[in-house]
Order: structure tokens, then sequence, then C-alpha cells
């Protein structure tokens, strides 16, 4: 019986996840800074799903609000660790050497809040559209407007100092 | 299209984000997790920190308090910061600017001794900002107010306590408004539900309750020009930074404390505000994207205007003094600008954007006021300083004040607002040292324990000369 009910729902669940584990992975790292727990929050996320699928319709729309929440909810929680290691976090990261605009737009992404964070990666890594960037934060296109507005003037400031 | 900077931007994130090496775990493994019911994440539950001791978790605090001392020593000894802490009063009155109200050209350095208006208030105030980073509790930001001598420095403690941690887990104080003739402030609280408002007299320090029934989160929004009713805005849950609740407005009689709800109007978005007419009689409210409606204070619809696509009336602020104007502003994604709506809805076809108002993505303006029917005073948001501008809407510019913003920014100035009423009559000068009230309690405190200190150190050491210095045998080097 347990086949036959969760048989339609496994080829959909592999799917989205592969197609859409790592984006989010990278999504949350740039949201909250730390590799570690971008990785446990993704995977939290969709165990979630796993455990929630009958009710979730729009898996794509529903694994990025989470995502998102989540990773508000844990800087909440990490309050004191963000406000001094988010830099260093990013800094510190064990990554490639980055060319002067990755610094820079790194240097830029510090400065940002977090909400700021995931709007930027939504727009111009994912190039989402308005409507669908404002699905995953649960607010307005208006808003979304807004927060791109005010990323950009920080991004800007930072790449005509690269 | 894509501008140049959206693609450097999207370069320099995939510069970022592709670096990370991203192994995804198996889905078995993922489906064993859920089907175990245990907690999703593992390394979430204790030592997920890489390379973090229990003791590791002492660390924020130990910073946060690092941080504080180290920026109370900047503010002692680098003047540069934008920090500093100056004596009890201002000594220096400085050129007399009369009873006009007066803008001082340099707004002084952000001070973190800066008494409260709770137990020293300033009298009426010309303006009302906030200043300073990394949230109120643990870092600098303060919520302040200048005097209308433009010298007199108060924080509005009463904000800053009534504040919440907001979704970007910063500590954010209260909303507050400045009134008209710049002598009281609403005090409220949009991110939670709170049973009343507050009105804090700037002349005497106490605050008036209005109660909210049912509690409610609220966002003061607009005074009338007489101070006699502020708009305000209601929502039934908390009002969290970019909730897409609606909320419902009503208008609070200050006088009887009377709250007059505007039966189904609603404001089409959060950045969007409510505006007064300058007789009082009208109200301007965004009810959708591309439209204000006119309304009486019962909320009867008058007429209803087109907004240029992408603009927002964002500052309550923006009718103009002769009733005609309403000054919008585009939110856009990498640039401001301002335009002129006829709010008698007569006129159409006024350029857009309004000459010489634009500005760069980099440089967020406000409008603060009119000074007349031609002219406004706009915040300018600059990368070095804040700068009020005064711009006649032939696109003359002229600066009229500055607020420096310290090394990284760490006294950024935000949310100033200047007191509707005194706008037009505003002078600016040098008017002489600030004055910040007497010294808080626990800076008084603490001065008491280190002159202690120095004084119990002093009188340790010299009874210790006394008593050592003429008996002393010294060890005999020989020779």
């Amino acid at each position: 019986m347990l086949v036959q009910t969760s048989a339609p729902v496994e080829p959909t669940f592999d799917a989205v996840y592969a197609a859409h584990y790592v984006p989010l992975v990278r999504l949350a790292y740039v949201t909250i800074g730390s590799r570690t727990a971008a990785e446990d929050l993704v995977q939290d996320v969709f165990i979630e799903w796993l455990r929630r699928r009958d009710d979730v319709r729009q898996p794509v729309a529903y694994l990025r609000r989470a995502v998102v929440s989540r990773c508000h909810s844990w800087l909440r929680r990490r309050i004191l660790e963000r406000r001094h290691d988010d830099s260093r976090r990013w800094a510190a990261s064990a990554l490639p050497p980055p060319d002067g605009t990755t610094t820079a737009v790194r240097a830029a992404l510090a400065r940002l809040r977090p909400r700021q964070r995931s709007v930027v990666f939504l727009r111009y890594y994912l190039d989402l559209p308005i409507d669908e960037i404002a699905a995953a934060l649960d607010c307005r296109p208006g808003t979304v407007k807004s927060l791109l507005h005010r990323s950009l003037a920080v991004l800007q400031e930072q790449l005509n100092d690269d | 299209m894509t501008t140049d900077l959206e693609r450097r931007i999207g370069e320099g994130l995939r510069g970022v984000a592709d670096g990370l090496t991203v192994v995804p775990p198996t889905v078995d493994e993922l489906r064993a997790r859920a089907n175990r019911g245990a907690p999703a994440s593992r390394r979430l539950r204790g030592g997920w920190w890489p390379g973090r001791s229990l003791s590791g978790r002492w660390a924020g605090p130990v910073l946060a308090a690092l941080a504080v001392s180290t920026v109370l020593g900047l503010a002692t000894v680098a003047p540069g910061t934008g920090l500093r802490l100056p004596g009890p009063g201002g000594a220096n009155p400085g050129v007399a600017t009369g009873d006009a109200p007066a803008l001082p050209s340099r707004f002084a350095g952000m001070s973190l001794l800066t008494a409260p208006v709770s137990t020293s208030p300033p009298g009426p105030a010309v303006a009302l900002y906030r200043q300073g980073s990394l949230g109120t509790r643990l870092g600098t930001s303060q919520t302040l107010v200048l005097g209308v001598d433009g010298r007199t420095y108060r924080r509005l403690d009463l904000a800053e306590e009534r504040g919440v941690t907001g979704p970007d887990g910063e500590w954010h104080a209260a909303e507050s408004l400045l009134g008209p003739d710049g002598g009281q402030v609403a005090v409220a609280d949009p991110a939670r539900l709170t049973d009343h408002l507050d009105l804090v007299d700037l002349r005497t320090g106490q605050v008036r309750e209005f109660p909210l029934v049912p509690p409610a989160a609220a966002f003061p929004l607009s005074w009338t020009p007489d101070g006699t009713r502020l708009v305000v805005e209601l929502r039934d849950r908390p009002w969290a930074e970019e909730s897409a609740t609606d909320g419902r407005l009503v208008v609070l009689d200050v006088g009887t404390g009377q709250m007059t709800p505007l039966p189904r109007v609603a404001k089409a978005d959060m950045f969007d505000t409510v505006v007064v007419s300058p007789d009082g009689a009208l109200l301007a409210v965004p009810v959708q994207a591309g439209r204000i409606d006119i309304l009486d204070l019962a909320g009867v619809r008058l007429r209803t205007l087109t907004v240029p696509e992408g603009y927002h009336l964002d500052s309550n602020a923006a009718w103009s003094p002769d009733g005609r104007w309403l000054m919008v502003r585009r939110l856009d994604v990498a640039q401001d600008a301002l335009a002129l709506v006829d709010a008698t809805g007569a006129t159409t076809g006024i350029p857009v954007p309004l000459p010489g108002f634009q500005t760069g993505g980099a440089h967020r303006t406000t409008l603060l006021g009119w000074t007349g029917p031609d002219a406004v005073l706009l915040g300018v948001e600059g990368r070095k300083d804040y700068e009020i501008v005064r711009r006649s809407l032939d696109g003359t510019t002229r600066v009229l004040s500055r607020a420096g913003q310290g090394i990284g920014q760490v006294a950024r100035v935000d949310d100033l607002r200047l007191a509707g009423g005194l706008v037009t009559d505003l002078r600016t000068g040098d008017p002489g040292d600030p004055d910040r009230g007497p010294w808080p309690r626990w800076w008084r405190v603490l001065v008491a324990a280190g002159a202690g200190l120095v004084a119990w150190s002093l009188f340790r050491w010299v009874r210790r000369r006394r008593t050592t210095v003429p008996g002393t045998v010294r060890p005999d080097t020989g020779g």
C-alpha cells in the first residue's frame, strides 16, 4: 500500500531534488554565509517536504519559501554570531581565489541584510522574475523592487570601488 | 534589459556561489531520515558550528561587549569617527538663531552619552532621526530628536525601548512620528501587537497612552497640520517587515483619544504612506499601484489620481503647501526619481521624472518637506555625509545641512524627518556646541567607579611610600 500511494510522487521528488538541491544550498549560503548551516537547512526543507508532500502543490516555490524562511529563523537564533562573524565567514571560506568582481560582490553581500541577500540571489543568480521572488519571500512585488533598489545601491557602490 | 551593473552582479554572485562545492546526500538517505521522524538536521543540534566548542557560545556576547568597549574607546580618542563623548552640556551657544527653528549647517557627531527625553526633555524639536548601526541594544543605533535651537540633542528612549528584533535579526526601534510643531512624537509598534499607542510630549517628557482595542500592530503615518489628529495604520497581526497583510486606517484625535476608522480604505503597499492636505481636510491614500484616492477625513472618496508607473507616495510631506501637488518617488531597481501629481486632478502631462531630480542608486533620496510652492527639502543619503538639500522645482540645488556618518558609516543617519510645520521658517547656521543634556546614569556610575579606583590606588601608593621610605633599608649591593 505504501508503495502504491507514494509511487506517483517519487519521480517528482527525485527530479526536483536533483535540479534544485544545489541552487537552494547556494541561496541559503549567500543568505546566511555559513556553508554547513546552509546544507543543513536545505536538507531540513527537503525532508519536511517529504513528510508533507501531499500538502505541497508547487514544490519549487514551497522549497524556496521554506529555505528563505528557515534562513531567517536561523539568523534570529544566531544573532550575536551573525553580527560578528558575517564578513569573516565569507572571507574565510575555503573557496578558490576570487576575481575583482567576486570580491566586490562578496563585500557588498556582507553589508546587506539577509533578506536583501536572498532577493539579490534570486534575481541575479536564478534570474527569477519579480513575482516569483515575491512568492518566495511571501511579500508583494513592490517590496521586492524596493529591496532590490536598496541592495543595488550598495552593490553599485562596492563595484564602483572595485 | 540587463545593464552592465546587473551583469557584473550576476558574475560576482556566480563567483561567490559557484565556488561552493556541494555534494547532495542521496535521496535514500533523506528518505530514511524523514521516515525515522528524527530531527531533520543532525548537525544543527549542538556542535554544528565548525570548530566551535561549548565555551564558544560566550564568544558572541564577549565580542559584543568588546565591540561596544571599542566603540567607546574610539569615541573618546578619535573624534574623526563621527562619535563624540562631550561634557554634560554645551557651553558655547554659538550664533543666536532667534526664535526661528534652526538647522545646524553640520549636525553634531553622534554621542553615546546623549541624555534621554524622559529625564531631560529638549522642548520642541525640528528633526527626528535614527543614527548608528548594529541595532539599538548591542550596537550604537539611536533614535534622536534635535531641538528647534539646532543644538539640543536627546535620545527618544521610549522608541528605543519599545523596539523589537526584526526579521533580519537586528534590534529595531519602534516607529516614531514627529508632530508638525515639533512638540510631540507619536510612538507605536508595528512589529507586535500592543494595547496602546504613545504620545511623547517633548516639552515635559511625559507620555500619554491611547488604548488600542483590540490590541493591534500600529504604524503612525501622518499628522494633520494642526497637530490635533494622527492617521494610524492598524494591523491584526504583527507587521513583520515586508509582510503582505493588509491594514486598516484610523484617525486618532489626540485631544479626545477618539479613533475614527476610515471605512473600507487600506494602503496598497507597505512603503506607501498616507498624506494629509495642507488645510487638514483631505487625505491622499495610495489604494493600488498607480492609483491614489483623495478622501475626506470621514473616508469619503472625492476623486482618484493616476500615478506614473513605478512611482510611490512614500513621504508624509508630499503635499505642496498650496495644495496643488503631490510629490511621488520612483522606487525603481537602480535609480531614484521624483515626480509631481496634480492633487486637484486637473492637470495631466506633467514631465516625469522632474528634471534634475534623478539621483543615482547609491544616493537614496527622501522628501522632507516643502519650503514653498516651488522648492522642497530632500534628505540625501550620501556615501560620506547625509545631506539636507534645498531643491527648486527647476532643479537648482543648495546643501543646507550635513550630518557625518563616521568611518564605515558607524553613525549612519536614517529615517530623518522634519517637523512639518517648521519647514518653511527653517534657518541654517552654526548654532554652537551641542547640548546633549546631563550624562546618563550608567556613565556617571562608571566615571565615579573609575575615579574611585584611581583614588584608592593613589591612596595605597602614597601610604606605601610613607611607610617604607623613612626606614627603608636597601639591600647591600656591595662595593
